[in-house]
């Protein structure tokens, strides 16, 4: 199989799409999407700017070690990013990792459609499992107020909750004319403000409240079913709440609930998209 | 330093801005009739119920019509109908055209209107001629 198809593939099987066929690479041109060009390019600019700025001249034997040096690198770029004479200070990069569990409440009685889905083949009352990843900077606002600014990647795995069907008896039983998708990829971009919460001697373990608003790109695509009508928004916000539980700064634990206020959806459907996260955010420093 | 900043900032800005404007391309027509079409492929269809101006004949349990719609988009019913069908939208109404002949080989052409369509639930309807009244018929893929 030819290389750029092998890469395709992958790109697929993590768009959850089906796997291209190595046969028409004509094809492939028309499908490889400006969104995988780009991914590609974000990953060339990393490259760059991170090993560009490695001294040529380390002994043989330290490839390691500049991987190590490049991703030190990038993560004060980043950090840089934010203008040193603005009100944010303290600024520190983490990798954050998680694991989110999603679903979608749906009111869809007054969408019409041609397409009717039988609802026992479509209700999936459920939190459904996915995974996220990014990274995140926190900080000081005026050097008193904790800030925390993160942009990650969201694998969202979502059940469905039909909370209104038709019915139309005798011909055909409880039915839907929309079918949920249940399988996301999203941008996320969120800012919280942190306030500290005192429980006991701070400077064993720091608990701290968290709110803000967050922002979702939908990066996959829509299922058949959706693309129909054109369902599912491309971005949409959120507001975020949520626990931190730092400990000595040697790693923090979060549990972050996103529910939906506005739906997900297009005019007659009406769906909230709830999130639930757990995870973890590590030091850049300290793992590079 | 201010040069990379500007590249990486530039290349975030330029992303999101083709992010948000690459998916707005509208080709709802096209996926409604490959839906369409993947639902009513490759299966056999019963009618089940055939509704005359709110009157209702039910040939559930009985012997009735059926249609085959094929892969190869041709079709074949327990008349004797074989021939090719298409399916459309046209004025925002989803509609499958036959081009059938019938069993003394004459060419018939005619076309019904798809009300509601499901994997295993399809309604058509349609208007016979020099009548004004609506048939519906509702077909299963169980007899």
């Amino acid at each position: 199989m030819h290389f750029s198809c092998k890469i395709f593939n992958l790109v697929n099987i993590l768009s959850m799409r089906k796997p291209y066929p190595s046969k028409d690479y004509n094809i492939l041109l028309c499908v490889l999407s400006i969104k995988h060009i780009l991914l590609v390019f974000l990953l060339l600019t990393f490259c760059s700017v991170s090993f560009s700025q490695i001294k040529p001249n380390k002994p043989k034997g330290q490839f390691f070690y500049s991987i190590s040096q490049a991703f030190s690198r990038f993560g004060n770029s980043i950090v840089s990013l934010i203008p040193q004479k603005s009100q944010f200070k303290d600024n520190e990069l983490y990798l954050m990792t998680g694991m989110n569990l999603s679903k979608q409440s749906i009111f869809s009685a007054n969408h019409n459609s041609s397409f009717i889905y039988p609802l026992n083949e479509v209700q999936n009352n459920a939190y459904k499992p996915g995974f996220s990843a990014g990274l995140r900077i926190d900080g000081k606002f005026k050097e008193i107020r904790p800030y925390a600014l993160s942009v990650s990647i969201n694998r969202y795995a979502a059940g469905s909750h039909y909370r209104d069907v038709k019915s139309f008896q005798p011909f055909l039983g409880d039915f839907s004319s929309f079918k949920a998708d249940s399988r996301f990829l999203n941008l996320n971009v969120s800012y919280l403000l942190k306030k500290n919460v005192i429980l006991r001697d701070t400077t064993k373990f720091k608990l701290y409240a968290v709110a803000g608003p967050s922002i979702d790109v939908r990066l996959s695509k829509q299922t058949l079913q959706n693309k129909v009508n054109n369902n599912y928004r491309l971005l949409y916000f959120r507001p975020t709440v949520g626990v931190e539980f730092d400990n000595q700064s040697f790693y923090t634990i979060y549990l972050h609930y996103t529910p939906g206020i506005y739906s997900i959806n297009r005019s007659d459907i009406r769906n909230r998209f709830n999130t639930m996260e757990v995870g973890m955010l590590l030091k850049w420093k300290d793992l590079f | 330093m201010k040069q990379t900043k500007l590249y990486i900032i530039s290349t975030i800005l330029i992303l999101i801005g083709i992010l948000t404007f690459s998916s707005c391309k509208k080709d709802t027509d096209s996926a409604t009739i490959e839906l369409t079409q993947k639902m009513i492929k490759d299966k056999t269809w019963f009618l089940t119920y055939r509704v005359t101006n709110g009157t209702v004949k039910s040939y559930l349990g009985e012997p009735s019509y059926f249609i085959n719609f094929l892969k190869n988009k041709t079709t074949k019913d327990s008349d004797g109908l074989e021939g090719t069908y298409m399916i459309k939208k046209e004025n925002n109404q989803l509609q499958v055209a036959f081009q059938v002949k019938l069993p003394n080989q004459t060419s018939y052409d005619y076309q019904y209107d798809i009300d509601l369509i499901g994997e295993s639930n399809l309604v058509f309807s349609y208007t016979p001629i020099n009548t004004t009244d609506r048939i519906k018929l509702y077909f299963t893929l169980n007899k």
